[in-house]
């Protein structure tokens, strides 16, 4: 079990991102992804955007005067969060392409309004839901009815009777004595007088008795379960039996005990869940589950573009607010809640890269190296630098994550500088530095990667590294490569991973000179 | 009930991937009898919300630009040449905004003052002189009157060459012999820069109309590689290498410099430079201007002038009692029901009341002019008739359907994607965005192919605002490119940090080479903006 958590207070107003937001809450807290369910609502233009939550939030008792709150276990909870998918319309003006002139267009506005056509195409013939209805609760009885066969497990005819028939049996087996349970019994046949039906009502308790299956009946001994199905058995013969009035009141309660009896009682609500499963409602819960499935993953996948959506709705044309969209910049971070112009510029990446020349120097091509998933964190990376103060982090983050989990960048902030005749610290009529030696202030970086560099490892890591340094690394720094690696080579610096060399640099840090990587030139004196 | 998940359909898979355990098992235990047909439309269902998930995200993306990135329909003009395609027979004045129509009619107006003076070039020499590079022109003059009041007010050169070519002459030693003058005469040679008048122009207008930055800096190479031939003072005696070139001087005049050991790049290129005499830089617009006097219409803390419409207008300029005021640019419905264009309304500060001068850029093709013309095309303003010997350079149409993918990304990069500190890789992507301010319609010039630093000792500075595309339009102060008396010591060495883009050709672009030289500057001037605090130097090479 989890730690628990007090389940948050997430109704809110209709905030463009508070979605995906409530998402986001939850799964911080630990609830797992697949357990929260979005379901659709056609709410009141007041009711707020995310409501109806399943647990329920910290409740302010107003006669106790004071916070209660709940503590769930966040692996066990399902949130289920209703959302408002009110729609409005209202009129746009837009060009028209082909006369150039501007004209008014009716069009469906609202935060999540558009997700309702997608929901409603997939019910053909569907009747529009009823305004008082709920929204998925109509979607779900819709279903049921276009698409019988998943609700009809047993014959309707024997499905009502054995509904009856349960309750009956439950009747029976809670009564108190045998007259009152002969009673129930003959007053039972009374009411289902069918004998075919009463056969495949037999026919069919006898299959869920069959299904019910042996390790979900805790507590009842081996020995026991084939006594407590015959006690079914003797049931479904007194109640659907083709001698229904010459069969007796079985006596329950003289052939077993009261352990027995806690026992049985148990099996039967088993069994009633069970039975469940095969009736009309049941089926329709199944089928809810599955559309409440659909709806969240569908709200999930569009959570982020609705937010911009709700740009326009909330706020207008911010072309007409303001003459200087560069001074939006603000309001953007705000109405999208900042990760979703992450999310928004990673995928226009991805689009570009993609794209004849690529974008940013990386084509699809160099891209090959990195799987799909790979791509995707290389390019989210890459979506963070305008807001990243310091841009080696996200280099070293990105080779972490792509070449190794040990891969390092450090800062080098002075490069040597030989001063001898001809080098650029020695120019006629000017001074050279005595000594003939200086360490010039010349930012840049070391990237040390524990990877032997002529290894299977090394070759990929030899593709990845011009794409992390193309895309990461400040044009106005220098680099070099420090590899990890068993033999030393003269025409790179590297480490030896032999216990008592290791660390040791093989080479001065002005020699790197990383093949293929014009931006890695050392200093050139 | 289904043999093995594996085997069903992916869509059906991701539907059950969500599902409870519990749920799932009873699911599959009766997949095929009764689940199969439901998951199926589940899985289509989920499919068609896929699909209306990617129209969405597009239909948001165009909406979100629509809103953050108002590129809407911009058409930035492209600078010709202009050669005079006979001489004047008398100096004729050529002022700022000077119409010129061409063979379609398009307008152009010329890019600033300047003056044609009667002459005709006869010949051009380059000659090597061991280390050093004699450079001769002879010219025709052909009024009547004297040469020398000619001479004093300047012979104007355009050199069609590199720019290091160009510093080059413009540091050489000049002289100037006439006809019976005995002895060569001292000429001055400086960089004639009264032809960027527009760019200056452009540069107040950019302070306050927010489109002009798609296009600013223009890559106009003609308007400034134009030097000023004119009398100098007190120049000593002429080497007798420069003596001799006088000698078979009959008519008109002789200009002869020295160019004191250049480089093996610009002595190479200026071996094989042409010139042309009394070339005209001119823009491919139309301008109106409109004097008012206050009282001015205001809005909120503006003053605020509202004007009759005018097609393909990219840009206002407004002076106050003859200073340049910043303003901006709105257009508006007009009230006219048979208008056919928008009103426009130019808004500035209440800072002056003074007579107040608005000026309307308008009529520009963009881009699209490089098509339009074919070279050499013929521009006109009767009786004066021109040549345009070169591609036209410069012109951006910006939102159009072909382009606004290109722009809107650019959009998307300038706006929240680019880093305060580049890597190469926003070196490429930048590169890739200004060749289309090159505005050689579809002609791929260059291409980029790598970046390397340096540290150089480089002790002069002088002239850089002539080899950086941001001066006028972008920095309108020269001074801000120059380095002089910040070193302590005349001794002192100065060490530059220094960004080397490296271009290469790309075969089959019939562009002169001094135009490719010139690309490459203008894309590592376009760079240099980036690195101001880095105190970088970025040069562009052309392989």
């Amino acid at each position: 079990m989890s730690e628990p958590i007090v389940f948050p207070q997430l109704s809110g107003l209709n905030w463009p991102s508070y979605l995906l937001e409530a998402w986001r809450t939850l799964y911080a807290l630990g609830v797992p992804e697949e357990n929260i369910r979005f379901v659709p609502e056609l709410g009141h233009f007041a009711v707020p955007e995310i409501s109806g939550q399943e647990p329920p939030g910290p409740v302010y008792d107003i006669l106790g005067e004071r916070l209660i709150v709940r503590r769930v276990d966040p692996q066990e909870v399902r949130p289920r969060l209703t959302v408002s998918v009110r729609a409005d319309t209202v009129d746009t003006v837009r060009r028209n392409p082909d006369t150039g002139r501007e004209e008014y267009q009716a069009r469906t506005v609202g935060r999540l309004a558009h997700f309702l056509p997608p929901l409603l195409a997939g019910l053909p013939g569907a009747a529009p839901a009823e305004p008082a209805q709920p929204f998925l609760e109509a979607v779900t009885r819709q279903m049921s009815r276009a698409y019988p066969e998943l609700v009809a497990a047993l014959p309707e005819e024997a499905r009502s009777a054995l509904e009856v028939g349960v309750g009956t049996a439950l009747a029976v087996i809670t009564a108190t004595d045998a007259e009152e349970q002969a009673a129930l019994i003959r007053r039972h046949a009374r009411e289902n007088p069918n004998p075919e039906k009463n056969a495949g009502c037999y026919a069919a308790w006898l299959s869920m008795s069959d299904k019910l299956p042996a390790r979900d009946l805790d507590g009842i001994s081996e020995a026991a379960l084939p006594a407590a199905f015959a006690v079914f058995r003797q049931w479904a013969d007194a109640l659907y039996g083709p001698n229904l009035e010459a069969s007796p009141p079985y006596p329950f309660w003289a052939d077993i005990g009261p352990d027995d009896l806690l026992h049985q009682r148990r099996l039967l609500h088993e069994m009633e869940i069970v039975l469940s499963y095969e009736t009309l409602w049941g089926r329709e819960k199944l089928i809810r589950e599955l559309l409440e499935i659909m709806t969240t993953e569908a709200f999930l996948a569009t959570a982020v573009l609705d937010s911009l959506h709700g740009i326009g709705w909330v706020h207008g044309r911010i072309s007409d607010i303001a003459a200087q969209p560069g001074a939006l910049d603000g309001w953007f971070l705000s109405v999208t809640g900042g990760q979703n112009s992450r999310t928004l510029m990673q995928a226009r990446l991805a689009e570009w890269a993609a794209s004849d020349g690529g974008v940013l120097g990386v084509t699809a091509e160099e891209l090959a190296v990195l799987d799909p998933i790979e791509q995707t964190q290389f390019w989210a990376l890459a979506a963070w630098r305008r807001e990243t103060a310091d841009p080696l982090a996200l280099l070293e983050t990105a080779a972490q994550r792509l070449i190794h989990p040990d891969a390092a960048v450090l800062w080098t902030r002075y490069a040597p500088a030989p001063s001898r005749p001809g080098t650029l610290l020695a120019q006629p009529g000017s001074t050279a530095t005595l000594g003939g030696a200086a360490a010039l202030l010349y930012p840049g970086v070391r990237v040390q990667l524990p990877v032997d560099g002529g290894s299977d490892d090394g070759e990929r890591a030899r593709a990845v590294l011009p794409l992390l340094l193309r895309v990461f690394l400040p044009v106005s720094l220098r680099v070099e490569v420090l590899w990890s690696q068993s033999a030393a080579r003269l025409d790179q610096p590297a480490y030896l991973q032999h216990p008592f060399q290791s660390g040791a640099s093989l080479s001065p840090s002005g020699a790197a000179v990383p093949e293929a990587l014009p931006l890695s030139d050392p200093l050139t004196l | 009930m289904a043999d093995d998940e594996r085997n069903l359909p992916p869509g059906v898979q991701d539907v059950l991937a969500h599902l409870p355990r519990e749920m799932r098992r009873r699911v599959l235990a009766d997949y095929e009898t009764h689940y199969s047909p439901f998951l199926s439309l589940l899985a289509g269902w989920k499919g068609a919300v896929q699909e209306h998930y990617l129209q969405s995200e597009a239909a948001s993306v165009a909406r979100l630009e629509e809103q953050f990135f108002p590129l809407g329909d911009w058409h930035f003009p492209a600078q010709a040449l202009a050669v005079p395609q006979r001489p004047v027979p008398r100096t004729v004045e050529i002022g700022f905004g000077m119409a010129l129509t061409d063979s379609a009619n398009n307008p152009w107006i010329v890019g600033g003052d300047g003056w044609l003076q009667p002459t005709a070039l006869q010949g051009l020499t380059v000659q090597q002189a061991g280390p050093d590079c004699l450079v001769s022109l002879d010219i025709d003059y052909l009024a009547t009157g004297p040469i020398d009041p000619m001479l004093k007010r300047g012979q104007l050169v355009f050199a069609a060459a590199p720019e290091d070519a160009v510093e080059a002459l413009e540091r050489g030693v000049w002289w100037v012999w006439t006809p019976g003058g005995g002895r060569p005469r001292p000429l001055r040679v400086a960089r004639y820069d009264g032809y960027l008048q527009f760019e200056r122009d452009i540069q107040t207008a950019r302070l306050s109309q927010r489109q002009l930055d798609l296009w600013l800096p223009p890559f106009y190479p003609y308007s400034r590689k134009i030097l000023c031939f004119s009398l100098g003072e007190g120049a000593a005696p002429p080497p007798p290498e420069i003596e001799r070139l006088g000698r078979d001087l009959k008519s008109g005049f002789r200009c002869a410099g020295l160019l004191a050991a250049p480089a093996a790049r610009p002595a190479a290129a200026l071996r094989t430079m042409s010139v042309f005499l009394n070339a005209v830089p001119a823009v491919q617009t139309a301008l109106s201007d409109t004097v008012v006097c206050p009282p001015f219409p205001r809005v909120g803390q503006d003053h605020a002038l509202r004007l009759p419409g005018v097609p393909r207008l990219f840009a206002a300029s407004v002076r106050q009692d003859e200073r340049p005021v910043p303003s901006s640019l709105i257009r508006l419905p007009s009230p006219d029901p048979l208008a056919a264009e928008p009103d426009v309304q130019v808004q500035f500060p209440q800072a002056g009341a003074g007579v107040t001068a608005v000026r309307l850029y308008y009529g520009s093709l963009g881009a699209e002019a490089a098509g339009t013309l074919d070279l050499p095309a013929a521009l006109e303003k009767a009786p004066l008739r021109f040549t345009a010997p070169f591609p036209l350079a410069g012109g951006v149409s910006v939102g159009s359907p072909a382009t606004r993918l290109e722009w809107t990304r650019t959009a998307w990069y300038q706006s929240v994607l680019r880093p305060p500190l580049l890597s190469e890789g926003d070196l490429v992507e930048i590169i890739r965005q200004r060749q289309k301010s090159l505005g050689l319609g579809s002609l791929e010039a260059l291409r980029f192919r790598s970046a390397a630093r340096r540290i150089v000792h480089e002790a002069n500075f002088g002239g850089a605002h002539w080899r950086s595309y941001l001066w006028p339009s972008l920095l309108a102060r020269a001074e801000a490119f120059g380095a002089g008396g910040e070193l302590p010591a005349p001794d002192s060495m100065p060490l530059i940090q220094s960004l080397i883009l490296t271009f290469e050709r790309v075969a089959g672009a019939n562009i002169p080479d001094f135009l490719v030289s010139d690309m490459a500057h203008y894309l590592a001037s376009v760079l240099s903006q980036y690195f101001v605090l880095s105190t970088f130097q970025i040069e562009g090479r052309v392989l």
